[in-house]
């Protein structure tokens, strides 16, 4: 038997995931330990609770699941600890493994919990009223719950004055909506309704897309699937060069060989940059996959089929839940109060509310501003 | 212990407030107002509206009222209650065939609408199955998170439904006719057009004229496809040239007219003008600077409102209300020569003739434009003590006022209102000195009315047709009269060229330029 209590471990570097401009430098390590110092440094409160659990048979992990006491909803801690004790493997190397094991639907493409690997955002989480959750052996924690809104939501957007978070909040929105349908657009504009095109722009398009020998639907695909594959070997030690050929061969030779149009490179290049735009990692991924079945059903229905898949994934939105909380809210069920912190982000000082949605025990966050007399 | 305030059971107040508009709106508002247009007539259907509105509020407010002395209670519950539980299932069933209908029939309207614009080719049935699946799968969830989802799609429904309320649809005519047409259709050859990297085509021509002759256009169009390897795609049609030789046939114009007004591809921006001899000849121009002869008709066209004498353009959309009211109208004519079209003034268009009559000249036409308050702007000669002195139009604005006490001499008067700066002077005119920008106001009012009284004359006494549109003003404010003169206003009695026309113009400078003079 050997003592393997202490032993060797990362010291607290910078994000590389989640780097912002302006905005605390640490990250968590993956010493559960050094974490939970990290956090206790930024909130001082003796509410501050800290739950612990044992994960995996075998591996007999540490989790600890914290949260704020008389700020947070009861009701959800106690539910996200009793879907934490049903979990029953042997080890979990990385927090997806708990999320999968508790999130509330796992046929669904939308990530219902966030992670992150900055204690500020940790910090601003639990002080909204909701669960952090940290497991022993890796530097991202877990924050539930989550409602589609939070997902377009950056740190920076808070860091920064109000006016520059609201601008960059609502074109993260805008970017939502090209990652999404524009491709789907395209396709279904140039194959199904060029009629709906302004005369100029289906000129020039008609132009451009001469001697392309596939419809629009086969060039989007393969443009589609050449970004995907970039991107998947992006993070490699050859990534740069892996970039450089792509950037090429989707670039200059597709459109020189004939392969593609020129306005197909723009409009997936667009998407791409868009869907990346996105602070989440795992809502980028939700709708790259969405993506594929909107070009997939505007080719065959146009516009109509584009707007059948946009209701189909309104339906699924309505009807998810994260931690019992409606993935939709504050839009539907309406939270008018929560608004002043969704597409745009008030000022600091109207902001003194913690969000409507999360029922706290204690609804007050800030005092309002007080002016200089 | 506060739990979440959200229970996935109850519906609030808000949810409902906005799930009954979504319902109501429904896919009906694409086809209420045809459907009251075609029933009601003159402009009474927003009675009906308030009627039936009136009365829905009312029996939404009832039936909510009841519901919401029932909490937490089924409708088939409190029904029960209220009238025993066998009436109370019965009128359950009959709620359901009723909800069911309703379903089909905006199921059926959704297929219809987007078959006729949307799939011309597609079966109804993959439409409405389509759509029918997705609602399936909405009603599939939660019933809580069916309203979350009519809350998210309120504002996008409200937003559709008032543009649609912008757009007001109207009743089709009947037409008959036999005559040997020739149609050209002038395609877009894409390589022509050359990319901007590909340095611009080269010497391909961008274009391809194709002629056919056949009795009907939509004939002669499907012959066009035979000859070429494009397929002709109407809804890019930017307009449409008619000879005057076609015009000038009874009923012919309306004929060819027709398939542009009908066909569900072609739109109603569609600009029509009347070519002085062949209109083949206009679409083989080769202008400077565009590519497409086309493109350069319509450029020019857009362009007119800049330049006095150039009428606005005429839009399919606008001719067929023309042709439905049997109102007289005016189109642009032109001329072309190897590089450019030209206006030779306008065709006139008599509405209860069905015929081209004659044609005004460029002159006429700026009385034309001017009376009918089409916005008019860009210069008017006049000769200032006598040099010339260019008067240049920023603002126009006319009112019609028309006196019917005695319909055998209807008193028709007319205000002009110029506004407008000096643009040049010949000669030496002092704009400075007291009393100088007054006598040429008045100097230009005289000539703007001198115009405006010689359009009215010839329109009155050659051409017999009432082009300024006195008969809608008629209509409009003198309904009763209106309906005794109406058979004999431009022909038999002959009230239009009977009628007195008293024009007033009253102009005025505003700005003299940014020099006190620029010679001795």
């Amino acid at each position: 038997m050997m003592d393997t209590k202490g032993g060797e471990s990362r010291s607290i570097e910078q994000s590389t995931a989640e780097t912002v401009v302006r905005g605390p430098k640490t990250a968590f390590v993956e010493s559960l330990g050094t974490n939970l110092s990290l956090l206790r440094k930024s909130l001082h409160t003796t509410d501050l609770r800290f739950k612990t659990h044992q994960i995996g048979k075998r591996s007999k992990q540490s989790l600890i699941v914290a949260y704020i006491d008389g700020v947070i909803n009861p009701a959800i801690v106690k539910e996200v600890n009793r879907r934490l004790e049903t979990i029953d493997i042997d080890n979990a190397p990385e927090s997806g493994f708990i999320e999968q094991w508790i999130e509330d639907s796992f046929l669904s493409s939308f990530p219902q919990m966030n992670n992150t690997e900055r204690p500020d955002r940790a910090a601003t989480a639990l002080m909204q009223g909701k669960v952090v959750i940290l497991l022993d052996g890796t530097p991202f924690v877990l924050i539930a719950p989550v409602v589609l809104g939070d997902m377009l939501k950056s740190p920076e957007d808070y860091y920064e004055r109000w006016l520059i978070g609201s601008l960059l909040r609502s074109l993260r929105y805008l970017a939502a909506f090209i990652a999404l349908l524009l491709p789907g657009l395209y396709v279904a504009l140039v194959n199904i309704h060029p009629g709906l095109l302004p005369s100029e722009l289906a000129l020039s398009i008609a132009a451009s897309r001469e001697g392309v020998p596939f419809p629009p639907v086969v060039e989007a695909f393969l443009m589609v699937f050449t970004m995907e594959l970039l991107q998947e070997a992006g993070p490699t030690p050859i990534g740069q060069t892996i970039g450089i050929v792509g950037g090429l061969v989707i670039g200059d030779a597709a459109v020189s060989a004939g392969i593609v149009s020129p306005i197909m490179v723009i409009v997936i290049g667009l998407t791409a940059i868009a869907a990346f735009a996105n602070p989440s990692f795992g809502i980028g991924i939700t709708f790259r996959i969405l993506r594929i079945g909107f070009i997939i059903t505007a080719s065959i229905l146009g516009l109509f089929g584009i707007i059948l898949v946009y209701i189909m994934i309104n339906i699924h939105v309505v009807n998810l839940k994260s931690f019992g909380l409606p993935y939709s809210t504050p839009f539907a069920p309406t939270m008018v109060k929560d608004w002043k912190d969704l597409i745009i982000r008030a000022p600091m000082t109207m902001l003194t509310k913690r969000p409507n949605l999360l029922a706290t025990e204690d609804s007050k966050s800030a005092n309002k501003g007080v002016k200089d007399s | 212990m506060r739990s979440f305030e959200y229970g996935d059971d109850k519906i609030g107040g808000i949810e409902l407030m906005i799930a009954i508009p979504s319902m109501l709106i429904g896919v009906g508002v694409l086809s209420l107002p045809r459907n009251i247009s075609s029933i009601m007539t003159g402009s009474d259907g927003w009675i009906v509206i308030v009627l039936t509105g009136g009365i829905s509020i009312l029996t939404v407010w009832l039936m909510a009222k009841l519901a919401a002395s029932f909490p937490h209670h089924s409708f088939l519950s409190y029904a029960s209650i209220i009238v025993s539980k066998p009436i109370a299932t019965v009128l359950t069933f009959l709620f359901a065939i009723s909800f069911i209908s309703f379903a089909a029939y905006d199921m059926r309207v959704l297929g219809h609408i987007s078959q006729q614009y949307l799939f011309n080719h597609t079966p109804v049935e993959i439409v409405t199955v389509s759509f029918l699946l997705v609602v399936v799968y909405a009603v599939a969830g939660s019933r809580a998170a069916l309203f979350r989802l009519n809350i998210i799609f309120f504002p996008i429904i409200t937003i559709i439904l008032l543009l649609v309320l912008l757009i007001n649809t109207a009743e089709e005519a009947k037409t008959n006719g036999n005559y040997q047409l020739i149609l050209s259709n002038q395609f877009v050859a894409p390589p022509g057009l050359g990319t901007p990297s590909g340095g611009g085509g080269g010497g391909e021509k961008a274009f391809m004229n194709i002629s056919a002759s056949g009795e009907s256009i939509y004939d002669i169009a499907q012959d066009l496809a035979n000859q070429t390897s494009k397929i002709p795609f109407f809804e890019h049609i930017k307009i449409v040239i008619v000879s005057e030789e076609v015009a000038a046939i009874p009923q012919l114009f309306a004929n060819v007219m027709d398939v542009f007004i009908r066909n569900r591809d072609t739109r109603r921006g569609i600009k029509v003008i009347i070519a002085k001899g062949k209109a083949k000849d206009i679409l083989n121009i080769q202008p400077e600077i565009e590519k497409l002869p086309s493109k350069y008709i319509d450029r020019i066209l857009d362009n007119s409102l800049t330049k006095t004498s150039e009428l606005k353009p005429v839009r399919v959309g606008d001719i067929h209300e023309y042709l439905l009211t049997k109102t007289s109208f005016v189109l642009s004519e032109v001329t072309s020569d190897e590089t450019s079209i030209y206006f030779e003034g306008g065709a006139v268009y008599k509405g209860d003739a069905d015929k081209l009559i004659g044609s005004l000249n460029l002159k006429e036409m700026i009385g034309f434009e001017l009376i009918t308050d089409q916005r008019v702007q860009g210069p008017i000669l006049v000769n200032f003590n006598n040099h010339l002195t260019t008067y240049s139009l920023r603002e126009e604005n006319s009112k019609i006022k028309i006196d019917t006490h005695n319909p055998e001499d209807i008193k028709i008067d007319i205000q002009i209102k110029l506004e407008g700066e000096i643009q040049e002077t010949f000669g030496t005119v002092l704009l400075q000195k007291a009393g100088v920008i007054e006598a040429l106001e008045k100097e230009i009012s005289n000539v703007v009315k001198e115009i405006a009284t010689q359009s009215i004359k010839k329109a009155q006494q050659e051409l017999e047709a009432d082009i300024f549109g006195f008969r809608d003003n008629l209509e409009k404010f003198h309904y009763d009269t209106w309906q005794e003169i109406k058979k004999d206003w431009e022909q038999g009695e002959n009230y239009f060229a009977q009628s007195t026309v008293n024009v007033t113009v009253k102009a005025e400078v505003h700005s003299d330029g940014v020099v006190e003079k620029s010679k001795k």
